[in-house]
């Protein structure tokens, strides 16, 4: 608890920290408080499309005279919802996965890493939407599928950080004195790799996030009647024409969220870990 | 006298408080003749390089100082007082050769760019030409072959050449080598040491030799100053100097340097090191009296009080130090 | 070993993996698109489905042979470029894919020269007066480019230039064989597709440069008199320039996989939009040709990335670096 006051506290020491936290919490308030002071995000009320901005309605309507406020409202907190889902399993599969071929080494490494490669080779996108186009659509099987495609990455860094750990002389010290191996593993390889780890998923998060937009504005991602950022603004561009505030509305949401994320993550790198705080 | 400077004083302001590196630091090379400035590590030797080429840091201020250097004056406390020497009048050495050289550029790429500054005007061929000849004269093996090859294909020894190399073709007033074989392997620091003296008897210049190791200045320099935490304990010639220390701190140098042919006892426990004990004082807070006050074994009361100016020693004209009991007749 | 002799290995060593990972994904692709839920040829003809149709597709892509024999099929066809037969427009897929090819390629590197020719220039200015207004300034501007997604990057400025200003075309590639025409169609989706890495070069060049001018051979040109300008444009910039390379590798898989986005925002032919639209068809066979091509040249960009950084640094190539 006293880490995480600290942790805090450091991130506010500097303007991107203090930038990031105030768009990442705006982000947050926006997504659970919207609903509540907004209309329905389902009420349906055509005499009233594509109203802009007013007192009867915040950001105006969409297409079906839906409030934008309560639709951009809930579609945020899905799709962070599912960035933050995506980002926990594929941090903690990977970390798994990595922590083993790096400790076990051998054939078992170099399957890991030639797997890893593999998926490597093909561009996430596109991975992801090959895999999705087979496997059918849906959030459930979006979840799975995207975090196959993220995998790779914090397994790499998790294989590297167990790696460097199985050579240092504590460990053999350890392993004469024929403590568990999983002992070992629990006792100092997991809280060596959390740090690096945690900071690769705080950075990973707006990836994740503008890659589930991007696919569900391509229909891929999340199916109606649920709704995320990207699908909002799917709709919002189809009815482009006639009005531009859905998807001004939901594109400045995504905007605003991707940067505090990135904010936020790298303020959080630099804590953490400020021997790697290279690029800023 | 080629080369004077006078009365370097540098500051550096850290976030802890002002260090203050140099105080009041004078020294005098002549034409030909090399100079070691001999310190401990923190004693501020390689700051009164960087004061004198103008490359020291950003948070380094000059507070007082100037320079003689081949008969024009220059005003220490400017940042770029002696730019205009850099390349032409003056030549530096760095301490660690591999990096040093730019590892993505050929030798004979960066030999060349150091004749762009002295002969500008000259073609690509001509200086190819020079830099493979200066190459040859630092006795590199192959010099025609080391023209094209990267400064990771080198040794360390052969690395340290081609920086003498370059030093060389900006024939130099004033060649400064800062620790130039702390990184080598001593079977290689004499052979680097004998260039460095080749470079010396071809050009001419003034030599300043930054160094640590007494026993690198007692066998090749001509003159010996002793830098203790930013002053200037003693200087003069390197004969007189080990024969008479003038400054105890200087004596007890000599002290501490192990003679290879000393004699050692059976058990080696009883073999005993001279040390000085003590530390550096805090580069923040400069005592008021003799700054080597705290570690000295012969000092007295004035000494915490009165800060010694610089006496003479001895006979020889050149030999002085900071210490008060050469006051007393 | 000569330079040239380690060069050389160097390079077959990259190649040999480079062939073997080609190798692996395409055995993924393959077993990926087998693995499908139900029957195969139902599925990838969907509503198309005729019993004579299977049999015949049956047949073609040999699914009544053992697996390893199908692998082998698919394959060697692959390697010779044939990818079979578009089951609705009869057309070789080969031809569909080439087709579109050009296009994506027009908008990959001219997205990459925009992103390169405007982020190194300002990461230079920034690395120059480190901490002054100027950089800070850039930083913010780099950091909210490299934040925004190309989603809404493009939607955005579809938004200003389609119901806004009207000084761009915002469709279509342009009329084949009018030049000027096609790089006005090419101006917006590049630089959608540029923005982001224009912020990301800037941020890294910066941050590489600032490193190089604090390491001691640049100490060693100061000491020469070598100009500053010539300092940071030579010899900083080269070094200072591999970690950029490096990460152009990555960056073109990225731009290969954003242009998908890219392309049905501004409607432009490519193969992004072709496999968006022959997953909405359900036609796998083009799927799989269109993956086949984009992870081919994935791999093989990065190998010429890696080219490149070898005869940047010759470290690299030594083995070292």
């Amino acid at each position: 608890m006293n880490g995480l006051v600290a942790t805090l506290k450091r991130i506010c020491s500097e303007r991107d920290g203090r930038l990031g936290l105030a768009f990442t919490c705006l982000i947050l308030v926006f997504a659970l408080v919207g609903p509540l002071v907004s209309p329905d995000p389902n009420a349906i009320d055509i005499k009233a499309r594509f109203a802009a901005p007013g007192l009867a309605h915040l950001l105006g309507t969409d297409n079906l005279g839906r409030d934008l406020l309560a639709r951009t409202s809930v579609g945020t907190r899905y799709a962070l919802t599912l960035a933050v889902l995506i980002v926990v399993i594929s941090s903690i599969i990977g970390s798994l996965i990595g922590i083993v071929a790096g400790v076990v080494g051998g054939w078992v490494d170099r399957a890991v890493t030639a797997v890893f490669d593999i998926v490597n080779a093909f561009p996430p996108l596109i991975l992801a939407f090959a895999l999705i186009a087979l496997y059918g659509k849906g959030s459930a099987t979006f979840v799975l599928l995207v975090t196959v495609v993220f995998i790779p990455q914090f397994g790499r860094m998790a294989r590297a950080r167990a790696q460097t750990l199985r050579n240092l002389s504590f460990i053999e010290a350890e392993r004469m004195l024929a403590v568990h191996p999983f002992t070992i593993v629990v006792r100092h390889f997991l809280p060596n790799v959390a740090g690096p780890i945690i900071v690769l998923a705080s950075m990973n998060l707006p990836v994740v996030i503008a890659f589930e937009a991007s696919l569900s504005f391509l229909g891929f991602g999340v199916q109606p009647p649920k709704s995320s950022l990207g699908t909002l603004i799917k709709d919002g561009f189809i009815s482009i024409n006639q009005s531009w505030w859905p998807t001004i509305a939901a594109a400045l949401v995504l905007a605003i969220a991707t940067l505090g994320a990135t904010l936020l993550g790298e303020a959080l790198r630099r804590v953490i870990d400020p021997k790697t705080a290279g690029v800023r | 006298m080629a080369i004077s400077v006078r009365n370097l004083s540098v500051d550096y302001s850290l976030p802890q408080g002002t260090a203050h590196a140099l105080r009041g630091v004078s020294l005098d090379i002549k034409q030909g003749e090399l100079l070691g400035l001999v310190g401990e590590s923190g004693s501020g030797k390689s700051t009164v390089a960087f004061a004198l080429m103008g490359l020291l840091a950003n948070n380094a201020k000059v507070v007082s100082g100037s320079a003689t250097i081949d008969g024009k004056s220059f005003d220490l406390t400017k940042r770029n007082a002696t730019a205009s020497l850099r390349g032409r009048g003056m030549a530096m050495i760095f301490q660690d050769p591999m990096l040093s050289l730019n590892p993505v550029f050929t030798i004979g790429t960066q030999l060349c760019e150091v004749l762009r500054r002295r002969a500008p005007g000259s073609d690509r061929k001509t200086r190819a030409e020079m830099a493979q000849d200066a190459l040859d004269k630092v006795k590199l093996s192959n010099p025609k072959r080391r023209m094209e090859q990267y400064p990771h294909e080198l040794s360390g020894g052969m690395r340290q050449r081609v920086v003498i190399a370059m030093a060389l073709l900006s024939e130099p007033a004033l060649l400064i080598a800062d620790e130039p074989t702390t990184a080598l392997d001593v079977t290689v620091e004499a052979q680097i040491m004998r260039e460095i003296i080749g470079l010396r008897d071809r050009i001419g210049c003034a030599v300043l030799l930054i160094t640590h190791s007494l026993g690198l200045v007692t066998e090749y320099c001509d003159a010996i100053s002793v830098l203790y935490a930013g002053e200037r304990l003693e200087s003069g010639t390197v004969k007189e100097v080990q024969r008479q220390p003038g400054h105890p701190y200087t004596r007890m140098l000599f002290d501490c340097e192990v003679p290879i042919d000393r004699e050692r006892h059976a058990d080696a426990t009883q073999n005993r090191f001279t040390v000085i004990s003590g530390e550096l004082p805090d580069p923040r807070r400069r005592p008021p009296g003799c700054i080597f006050n705290g570690r000295c074994d012969v000092s007295f009361e004035d000494c915490a009080a009165i800060h010694p100016s610089d006496y003479p020693v001895g006979t020889d004209v050149d030999h002085s130090a900071r210490c008060l009991r050469l006051a007393t007749p | 070993m000569t330079r040239s002799q380690r060069t050389a290995a160097f390079i077959a060593s990259r190649l040999a993996s480079v062939v073997l990972t080609i190798a692996g994904a395409t055995l993924l692709l393959f077993l990926m698109v087998r693995l499908v839920p139900g029957d195969f040829t139902s599925v990838m003809l969907g509503p198309r489905a005729t019993p004579e149709l299977r049999a015949q597709i049956t047949h073609d892509m040999g699914l009544d042979r053992g697996l390893p024999e199908q692998l082998w099929l698919f394959a060697s066809r692959a390697a010779t470029g044939d990818f079979g037969e578009d089951v609705v427009s009869h057309r070789p897929i080969l031809d569909i894919v080439l087709d579109v090819i050009p296009n994506t390629l027009a908008l990959a590197f001219s997205a990459l020269v925009l992103a390169l020719v405007v982020g190194i220039p300002i990461g230079v200015i920034a690395a120059l007066k480190p901490g002054s207004w100027i950089d800070s300034g850039l930083a913010l501007l780099s950091i909210s480019f490299i934040t925004t997604p190309t989603l809404v990057v493009s939607v955005i400025l579809f938004l200003v230039f389609a119901i806004g200003l009207h000084w761009l075309p915002v469709a279509g590639a342009g009329a084949p064989g009018d030049i000027v025409d096609r790089l006005q169609h090419l101006i917006l989706p590049s630089v959608a597709l540029a923005l982001g890495w224009v912020g990301y070069i800037s941020r890294l060049v910066r941050a590489s440069l600032l490193d190089t001018l604090a390491e001691l051979h640049v100490r060693t040109l100061r000491a020469y008199g070598v100009s500053e300008y010539r300092i940071v444009g030579l010899y900083a910039l080269k070094l200072a320039l591999v970690p950029v390379v490096s990460i152009l590798g990555i960056g073109l898989g990225d731009l290969i996989g954003s242009s998908v986005v890219v392309e049905i925002i501004f409607a432009r032919s490519g193969i992004g939009s072709l496999i968006f639209n022959s997953i909405a068809q359900r036609n796998y066979p083009v799927v799989q040709a269109c993956v086949v091509f984009i992870v081919a040249f994935y791999i093989v960009a990065n190998l010429v990335v890696d080219m490149v950084n070898a005869l940047l640094d010759p470290r690299i190539a030594a083995g070292g670096g």
